[in-house]
């Protein structure tokens, strides 16, 4: 970063600060009143108190929604990354029949709006008996993170140098060793970007708990948000505390995992 | 039957099983009740603290009065009633009792598709058609061709809500001016205001609604509640025209109060909610908008809410209102016991106990009951109540003019604002509005 010259690191700045502005807005607005909000975007509210936050809290029902969006977000993320790590086992190194077809399906599971399946997808879990479930929430949710996960950690695999996994296989270690002895650690960065990922998409999806479940004590956050709009009125400061209450674990979440980034790289699979 | 169907029916029953002893976890704790008890569930959109509170106790009330109908009560928001209520009744697993927004996307859907049930025998037992005037409950009347506005019953309102004039009492004294009754008197207002330097009319169209209601209020305050069918008719989609002289009156009437700055500077920049803070915070002597602002404007003791003004020669000028979504019993009230058990329920929302709750609470009730208990500390929402008893007497509740079409809803926010930003004439304004309702006049052939 010291040999940046002057003019770039100019840059970086204004963008960084372009990129932080409208948050630190939002946590501005989150400490004022209606009146206060009202005197001017930049004006600093008349005191810090956290009574939207306890509003938020308690009016947006977010003690059931935060403990949900927890209980949904971490069996995603783990399932997810491991049958992930599975298929892309298979698509990177296995000689399987149909590979293209399935690599295809796969990518299709990756265009389509969820706006498209959601009805249908309705109907398939009310048939099984599981809206109005967490598993509702859970399972679909996976489906949906499979494609792209697995894509990601196929290729991440291809990039791990073919002389280490053959000197493996002539050491005579299983398939299995090979896999989570050698593969998975050597690809630690990519899985803990894809968590991070994960995380995020999870925590913040909307439509899926909207339609899926109707009942009070299965929301999740983001659906918590939307009991502070009313029809004509909508209460902006206690919104944007609501706001910050979600972004906050997203934020916990990606400051743990960039020391796993920056460790993660300069790591090299090959001493 | 083939041995490969068995097969997979086997199949599909096991999986069937299968997941429903994984959901039965969730379900054990819908079990226990007694066998006698009705049990119903009901969705609401009451989630504001003060409204979700007096639900809850006047859901105590009809539970304590009636030990034998359970509710479970569940609380939504606006857009998490929609599409989810429509997918859990085609289901066959919503709640018995539910919300459901008025108009041809929502209630009107739902009546079509059968999920709905007809209220009239109740509405005649209970007396709802006694207690509503006609034009509140025609918006919830859908006929069995899909007529909306007429036919069948299928929800009744509990809250109601009207568009008015509010006005600062302190900024008004100060200029030497009364509440106006008339349009004219409230013309001359606001040139007296201007000439001593006070905004005279608070507006803010930056979302258009705020524009598009002033237009509409405009248009209403020159009809009198008599002569109301034509307006019914053209709402209703029965037919008829936009280009309609008070309309064009109402449009020259905003144009020509933006021509001499009664409005308040940078109008075109500010937002609904942040308008009615600035109203709030005495930047203007009068705001047209709904009474969903009572709540909030209740904190500054100078604001007032009166009827609008009336158009030369008018009796008893429309106002631009509605009820809240109504309530409605849904096809998933399978038996009498249940659909009675429901429609018993929606009565007491309607009751004036309820009435009595909502008052206590802020809100406007959508009854007329003359005995109500307004609270005393709130004038404000003293004055709305009696501008919506006199308003009711004479049926004079008008319209939402967004309800003719789907798309009229755009078509009103974007013309208002072409208007009053100089870019648009009365004229076309009105041809714009007709173009789109003849459009869809002619796509609905049923």
């Amino acid at each position: 970063m010291h040999n940046t010259p002057v003019s770039s690191r100019a840059l970086i700045w204004v963008v960084a600060l372009i990129t932080v502005l409208p948050f630190m807005l939002a946590l501005l607005t989150s400490f004022k009143t209606q009146m206060e909000l009202f005197q001017g975007v930049f004006t600093l509210p008349g005191s810090f108190n956290v009574k939207n936050y306890i509003t938020a809290w308690q009016q947006g029902h977010f003690n059931v929604y935060f403990l949900n969006s927890v209980l949904v977000v971490i069996p995603v993320v783990i399932c997810s990354i491991f049958l992930g790590i599975l298929a892309g086992f298979g698509f990177a190194w296995l000689k399987i029949p149909g590979k293209k077809t399935i690599a295809a399906m796969f990518a299709l599971g990756m265009v389509l709006p969820s706006e498209a399946f959601i009805i249908p997808l309705y109907h398939e879990l009310r048939w099984m008996g599981l809206t109005n479930t967490y598993l509702a929430l859970i399972i679909p949710q996976i489906a949906l993170s499979l494609p792209f996960t697995t894509l990601m950690i196929a290729s991440a695999f291809q990039q791990v140098p073919k002389e280490l996994v053959e000197a493996a296989v002539m050491d005579g270690a299983s398939r299995v060793k090979i896999l989570w002895g050698l593969l998975v650690p050597a690809i630690g960065q990519t899985l803990s970007t894809l968590a991070l990922l994960l995380f995020i998409w999870t925590w913040n999806e909307f439509l899926m708990p909207l339609i899926l479940v109707n009942k009070d004590e299965l929301r999740t956050l983001p659906i918590g948000m939307m009991l502070f709009q009313n029809r004509n009125t909508i209460d902006i400061p206690v919104l944007m505390a609501g706001a910050m209450i979600v972004i906050l674990p997203l934020m916990a979440v990606f400051l743990i995992f960039q020391r796993k980034f920056i460790s993660g790289v300069t790591e090299g699979a090959v001493k | 039957m083939s041995s490969s169907s068995v097969r997979s029916s086997q199949f599909r029953t096991s999986v069937r099983l299968l997941s429903r002893l994984i959901a039965a976890g969730a379900l054990v704790g819908c079990m226990a009740q007694s066998a006698r008890a009705v049990t119903l569930n009901e969705w609401d959109i009451y989630n504001y603290p003060q409204q979700t509170a007096a639900v809850d106790e006047g859901i105590k009330e009809f539970s304590e009065k009636n030990p034998g109908i359970v509710i479970n009560r569940s609380v939504h928001s606006f857009e998490d009633t929609r599409i989810p209520l429509k997918l859990a009744l085609t289901a066959g697993d919503g709640p018995q009792i539910a919300q459901v927004n008025q108009g041809g996307g929502d209630m009107g859907s739902l009546v079509k598709d059968k999920l709905l049930l007809p209220l009239d025998s109740y509405a005649s037992s209970y007396g709802w058609t006694q207690r509503f005037p006609d034009s509140i409950l025609k918006r919830n009347r859908w006929s069995d061709k899909g007529d909306f506005g007429s036919g069948k019953l299928y929800g009744i309102a509990s809250l109601g809500e009207m568009v008015g004039l509010y006005y600062n009492k302190a900024l008004l004294d100060k200029a030497g001016i009364a509440v106006p009754k008339t349009l004219p008197e409230l013309e001359s207002a606001m040139a007296k205001l201007k000439e001593q330097g006070v905004a005279p009319m608070m507006l803010g169209l930056l979302d258009g609604n705020m524009g598009q209601q002033m237009l509409s209020t405009l248009w209403q305050a020159q009809i009198d509640s008599k002569d109301r069918k034509k307006l019914d008719d053209l709402i209703y989609d029965v037919g008829g025209t936009f280009k309609d002289e008070q309309l064009t009156k109402a449009g020259e009437m905003m144009k020509g109060w933006n021509d001499k700055g009664y409005f308040f500077p940078g109008f075109q920049g500010i937002g609904n909610d942040d308008a009615a803070t600035l109203f709030q915070n005495g930047q203007s002597a009068f705001l047209i908008s709904g009474t969903w602002y009572l709540g909030q404007f209740k904190d500054n003791k100078d604001i007032h809410f009166a009827a609008m003004p009336a158009g030369k020669g008018v009796q008893h000028a429309l106002m631009v209102g509605g009820t809240d979504l109504a309530f409605s019993v849904t096809s998933t009230a399978k038996d009498k016991t249940q659909q009675d058990a429901s429609a018993k329920f929606i009565d007491y929302m309607v009751s004036d106990t309820m009435a009595d709750r909502w008052l206590k609470a802020g809100f406007l009730p959508a009854s007329s009951s003359k005995n109500a208990q307004v609270p005393a500390d709130n004038v404000l929402l003293k004055e709305a109540w009696q501008v919506w008893l006199t308003l009711n007497e004479n049926d004079g509740l008008g319209h939402y003019v967004d309800w003719a079409t789907p798309t009229m809803n755009a078509e009103l926010n974007q013309n208002v604002q072409l208007l009053l930003g100089g870019r648009q004439t009365v004229d076309k304004m009105v041809t714009n509005f007709d173009d789109n309702y003849q459009r869809y006049l002619k796509s609905m052939k049923h």
